[in-house]
């Protein structure tokens, strides 16, 4: 297990020096200059210019620009952005914000999805089974900000349940909304496939003889069936959550959530290239370890796994 | 798939386009799936319910779906058969006419440069249902050929897929997916398209992956390995068959995710440009007018809506009854 | 007051829909305008700030509350008057005596002396500091000896054209006559700074002391921005507000305010877009709107001289007058915007009603123009930023299209990169901007037709009359000439219509009941509310 950890924590190295790579690669080749982004329209002196230019070796070539960034990286420097602030510190100011609403969404989705799928699991074909699929078909169907900005005229300025916008509130009452609309999103998803999954281990064999030899169908359900059942779920359970992470710009926008979404879309706006790619360094570096960790857990619920 | 399938629940199918429909699970890296292979099909009937099976295409869920999939191609191809023959959605527009609610004459209204609403919804289906169909065939093709690569030859080959799978898996969607869109200034439908398939194909290939190393080891198979079969003939009698088909349906699958992808990205600025037309266009720029011109949000919401659940829906119908695995 | 220029590529980084800030911490104290603890609490919109400190980050409200400058709009005559000066005179225009008022401190109990100013001028005006302010000092003498254009280190730290005469009393030269040199004065980067600044910068910048009617308390970062009363400041009331605590929260989107407003969580929001403005009507309420009277911007669309093929000004005029302005604005805009008819807007001196001819509507007479200008069959491309005003952008170019019947191609793109373009004259057509003064004066307007003007670079028109004319203007003190000359230049721009003038946008500002806002000459500063519950 250790030995196998460690292999798979090399194996992440060039996973990361690749994904590093082709952002910086790109963010480089964006057209526009990331001066302009400093001044407006209003040109700054030549002399300014070039010491900017300087200061951040934004003459450099790519591959020496991007040697230095690396160099910098290893050890533990995220670089500074155009404003002298240091990019690991805007990341990390931030970083909470977006962590509690992927957590609090992240739950929410477990509850619900897990809910719904093992109900249509259980009633597979029947009318439940039929609820559990229109449910999750209309909730893959409608566009996302449609949900978010729907819900938040509703309960945020209509019924005035919550604040509409910001995180003033604090935890938990100013992140239920958007994690809830981002929930309902992502728990279609696990529905399914916790649906899935289900019925096909209820049909198996070995329940069959879990059955045969006269366990309750509760035991049955509950002790064999969910058991196996959750094996791919933990795979997508785990990975998704590391996706939340990263992936909530549109709901930060909407609700005016001080998150890393926001930080990153300025950044790639005013062509930062050290935020973009600070950014995206932690988040594949997140979903590197969260990858670890739902490969280890195989071990752990499913005995058939050996790592 | 095991993925990043969250990368952003806020267009939740919008980010990763295969996976929300795609309840197949293949766990990441190092193996193929645990246990039993498992029956990929997800809603199916009982099986005392298959004996009086009719034609496939009588089903009610095939029929439903399948027309809906239908009318939107047509409506794809040839907008005028629905908008009316010379019509085009920026002619005898007035400006003076801006956000006008519907009317008999107007019957979705106007738009905001006093356009014909209903003409510019009725276009909008093209970019679409162009983009869920290019990006899909691309992902397709590209998966079908790495994933079985990988899963047939093992050893480097698979290491070095694998590893370019993770990096465009651990890679946030929606980060990669607006740097390579910003380096366009003007995004047309192929724009959009490159962006979008250049990230949509890890999934499909883990899939191929584990399906290829699944067959492979398949006690047939390597009993004709044993009597002299080369690889070319075992990839083409045992593998591609049996793993081709599942691809094929999984990546139908994944349309309707592409198409809300690419509204969801056009929606934040950063899809397609006008003059494209498009229903993501039309969203971002109802979005200001929500209270004061509803009928901008509803009319192409309620289309981009029907189109992805008529994917889906296609997609999980093919799924039951093409699916090999699945019978 | 206003620093800043092109208001289209501030709103590139914060309208890309996004977001970045939650509000104020605060437990519980989130309900606008209330007096949590007998306060008079007052809170308003504000992005993140890059810094606090008004010469790195010119416009920003907070540099603007915290900073009395030694000339400042009063916002009850709407005169710009001294402040932290007595007086500013000069006899020339090019050397300028400043006598401070004596007695003024920072809030940090210091005095503030002529060497408070000159040091912090030097100081932003050094290249290499690279502060955003460094611009403001271009027409000091001794400005090119701080920034030399080789890649040397300067020789000196402190501007040559600033002399310290004693405590009280400051000598400014300046390259070149400018009567508008008091309004300079009133800027964010002529701010003066405490000892403390140059002693501990690092320190400074996370805790900035000035001399201004509020002072700084704290920065919650991504949420808010906490100003007080100060109860030192010495200037007029008509040089400060009524809150006794200005709260900044931090929004990206200006939609994100809104909302927040309507739940009453916010007291103030400004450049408030047409849409936002008729939504507020119906849901807050016409009392909730406050309409800046004086037009301080204008849309144009500017046409580059070295783009070929446009350069004619009778193409130039038959593009202009197929585009329906009044259309526009009345449906589109809302009729928050009125057509412009003029390089200028209305509000300033120099402005001659219908300079612009060619500025009226007119489908035949446009389409003879065309004629007799030998037609244009290329592609009229309109670069514009793609993250505000798209709209308003596809009308022009559909109008063009349809009355004039020529071909016309949108480039949108990002704020950076149209900036970059303009800036290296790499404009492959026309480009459609906002364009705003820094202080009230036809030069912010007209400079962008002066050989190496300010904003020349986009379309690089070069007139050796006007240059002379412009010049004349600037030396001129006496006000009523001066601004004849200024409609010279004008008129003489015009008739080779570098810009197309399109609209002058209605600016409004929205506030709660408690927040009675005040422009100072068309520019909403949040610091001037009163309090009215």
């Amino acid at each position: 297990m250790l030995g196998y950890t460690v292999r798979r924590i090399l194996q992440m190295v060039p996973v990361v020096l690749g994904a590093t790579f082709i952002i910086y690669a790109l963010t480089f080749l964006m057209p526009g200059d990331p001066v302009a982004a400093l001044t407006g329209s209003r040109p700054l002196p030549e002399s300014t210019v070039q010491q900017i230019r300087l200061a951040y070796h934004l003459d450099d070539p790519f591959l020496v620009q991007y040697g230095n960034y690396m160099l910098g990286l290893l050890q533990g420097n995220f670089g500074i952005d155009f404003f002298g602030r240091p990019v690991l510190g805007l990341i990390l100011e931030r970083l909470p914000v977006t962590f509690a609403l992927a957590m609090t969404a992240w739950v929410l989705k477990l509850a619900i999805g897990l809910a719904i799928g093992v109900y249509g699991g259980l009633r597979n074909g029947q009318a439940g089974d039929h609820f559990a699929l229109v449910f999750t078909v209309i909730f893959l169907g409608i566009p996302g900000f449609v949900i978010a900005l729907g819900a938040q005229t509703v309960f945020g300025v209509q019924l005035g349940w919550v604040d509409p916008a910001g995180i003033r509130a604090g935890w938990p009452l100013a992140f239920i909304l958007p994690a809830l609309v981002m929930a309902i999103e992502a728990s279609a998803g696990l529905a399914r496939l916790t649906r899935t999954s289900l019925v096909d281990v209820l049909r198996a064999e070995y329940l069959r003889t879990a059955r045969a030899k006269g366990l309750s169908p509760r035991r049955v359900v509950w002790g064999h069936a969910l058991r196996n059942a959750m094996i791919p779920v933990v795979t997508y359970l785990g990975l998704s959550l590391a996706g939340m992470l990263g992936g909530a710009v549109i709901i930060e926008a909407i609700f005016n959530m001080p998150g890393i979404g926001g930080l990153m879309v300025t950044a790639i706006n005013n062509k930062e290239g050290t935020v973009v790619v600070g950014i995206a360094t932690m988040l594949v570096l997140v979903y590197l370890v969260f990858n670890l960790l739902v490969d280890l857990l195989y071990g752990i619920i499913d005995p058939r796994v050996r790592i | 798939m095991s993925q990043n399938t969250e990368t952003t629940p806020g267009t939740a199918p919008a980010t990763d386009p295969l996976a929300p429909t795609n309840p197949i699970t293949v766990p990441s890296g190092i193996r193929p799936p645990a246990g039993p292979p498992a029956p990929a099909a997800s809603f199916r009937r009982k099986p005392a319910k298959k004996v009086n099976r009719g034609p496939v295409w009588l089903k009610p869920r095939f029929l439903v779906s399948g027309t809906i999939v239908a009318l939107m191609l047509l409506m794809a191809a040839f907008p005028q058969l629905f908008a009316g023959f010379g019509s085009d959605p920026t002619a005898n527009c007035d400006i003076m006419n801006t956000n006008q609610a519907p009317s008999p004459e107007h019957i979705f209204g106007m738009d905001i440069q006093g356009c014909d609403y209903y003409t510019n919804v009725i276009y909008g289906a093209r970019a679409s249902i162009l983009v869920g169909i290019v990006v899909t065939a691309i992902s397709f093709v590209i998966s079908a050929l790495l994933g079985s690569l990988a899963g047939y030859f093992g050893g480097w080959v698979d290491t070095l897929i694998s590893r370019a799978c993770d990096m465009a898996f651990g890679l946030p969607f929606i980060l990669a997916a607006i740097v390579v869109l910003q380096l366009f200034s003007e995004r047309t439908v192929w724009t959009v398209i490159f962006a979008l398939a250049l990230f949509s194909w890890p999934g499909g290939v883990r899939f191929m992956r584990s399906s290829v190393m699944e067959v492979r080891n398949r006690e047939y198979v390597q009993a004709s390995r044993l009597l002299g079969a080369g690889n070319g003939r075992i990839i083409a009698k045992h593998i591609i068959p049996n793993s081709l088909t599942p691809l094929l349906v999984l990546q139908t699958l994944g349309i309707g995710g592409v198409i809300s992808a690419e509204a969801g990205l056009t929606f934040i600025g950063i899809g397609l440009t006008p003059p494209s037309v498009s229903w993501g266009l039309q969203l971002a720029a109802a979005r200001e007018y929500i209270s004061a011109a509803p009928h901008l949000l509803i009319f192409p919401a309620i289309f981009l809506t029907i189109t992805v659940l008529g994917f889906v829906l296609f997609g999980e119908a093919m799924r039951d009854e093409f699916d090999p695995k699945g019978k | 007051m206003s620093k800043k220029k092109l208001i289209a590529v501030a709103a590139a980084s914060a309208a890309f829909m996004l977001v970045a800030g939650g509000c104020s911490a605060g437990a519980g104290a989130g309900t606008a305008g209330t007096a949590a603890d007998g306060a008079k609490r007052l809170s308003f919109q504000l992005a993140e700030p890059t810094s606090l400190v008004p010469h790195e980050s010119p416009g920003s409200q907070v540099g603007m509350a915290t900073c009395a400058n030694l000339m400042e709009v009063n916002v009850e005559t709407q005169e710009l008057e001294p402040l932290a000066a007595k007086s500013v005179t000069s006899q020339d225009a090019t050397t300028w005596k400043i006598a401070l008022q004596e007695g003024w401190t920072f809030q940090d109990g210091t005095p503030v002396t002529a060497d408070s100013f000159a040091k912090a001028w030097s100081k932003t005006a050094t290249g290499s500091n690279a502060w955003q302010g460094n611009g403001s000092f271009v027409s000091f003498a001794g400005y090119k000896d701080l920034n030399p254009t080789d890649g040397s280190k300067p020789k000196t730290d402190s501007l040559s054209g600033v002399k310290v005469i004693d405590a009280n009393n400051l000598e400014v030269t300046l390259n070149a006559p400018n009567a508008d040199f008091p309004k300079v004065l009133s800027t964010s980067p002529l701010c003066p700074l405490p000892e403390v600044a140059f002693t501990d910068a690092k320190a400074y910048e996370e805790n900035p002391v000035s001399n201004g009617p509020y002072k700084f308390v704290s920065w919650n970062h991504n949420q808010e921005v906490v100003l007080e009363k100060w109860d030192g400041f010495k200037g007029a009331a008509g040089f400060s507000g009524g809150a006794d605590k200005l709260v900044g929260q931090i929004y990206t989107a200006v939609d994100a305010a809104y909302t927040d407003m309507t739940a009453n969580n916010l007291d103030m929001i400004r450049n408030v877009p047409a849409t936002m403005v008729s939504k507020a009507k119906s849901q807050l309420g016409e009392e909730s709107l406050y309409e800046v009277k004086t037009g301080s911007k204008q849309y144009t669309l500017q046409i580059p001289d070295y783009v070929k093929g446009l350069q004619d000004p009778d193409l130039r005029r038959a593009i202009s007058m197929s585009i329906d302005r009044d259309a526009i604005a009345a449906s589109l805009l809302q009729g928050y915007a009125t057509s412009s008819d003029s390089l200028v807007p209305p509000s300033l001196d120099s402005y001659k009603e219908g300079s612009c001819a060619s500025c009226t509507f007119d489908a035949a007479g446009a389409k003879d123009l065309l004629k007799k200008a030998g037609g244009f069959d290329g592609t009229l491309i309109i670069e514009h930023t793609s993250t505000s005003d798209v709209q308003l952008v596809q009308a022009i170019s559909k109008q063009i299209q349809d009355n004039l019947g020529i071909k016309v191609q949108l480039k949108p793109m990002l704020g950076t990169e149209l900036e970059a373009r303009r800036n290296n004259q790499k404009l492959e057509g026309a480009v459609f901007g906002l364009w705003g003064w820094s202080y009230k004066s036809s030069d912010q307007y007209l400079s962008q037709y002066e050989t190496g003007g300010d904003g020349n670079v986009t379309t690089g028109y070069s007139n050796k009359a006007v240059d002379t004319l412009l010049r004349s203007a600037r030396g001129e003190q006496d006000e009523a000439k001066s601004a004849a000359l200024y409609a010279q230049a004008e008129a003489l721009i015009m008739k080779d219509m570098p810009a197309i003038p399109l609209f002058i946008p209605t600016d409004f500002g929205l506030h709660t009941k408690c927040a009675v806002m005040n422009d100072a000459q068309g520019d909403l500063q949040f610091y001037r509310a009163e309090y009215g519950c």
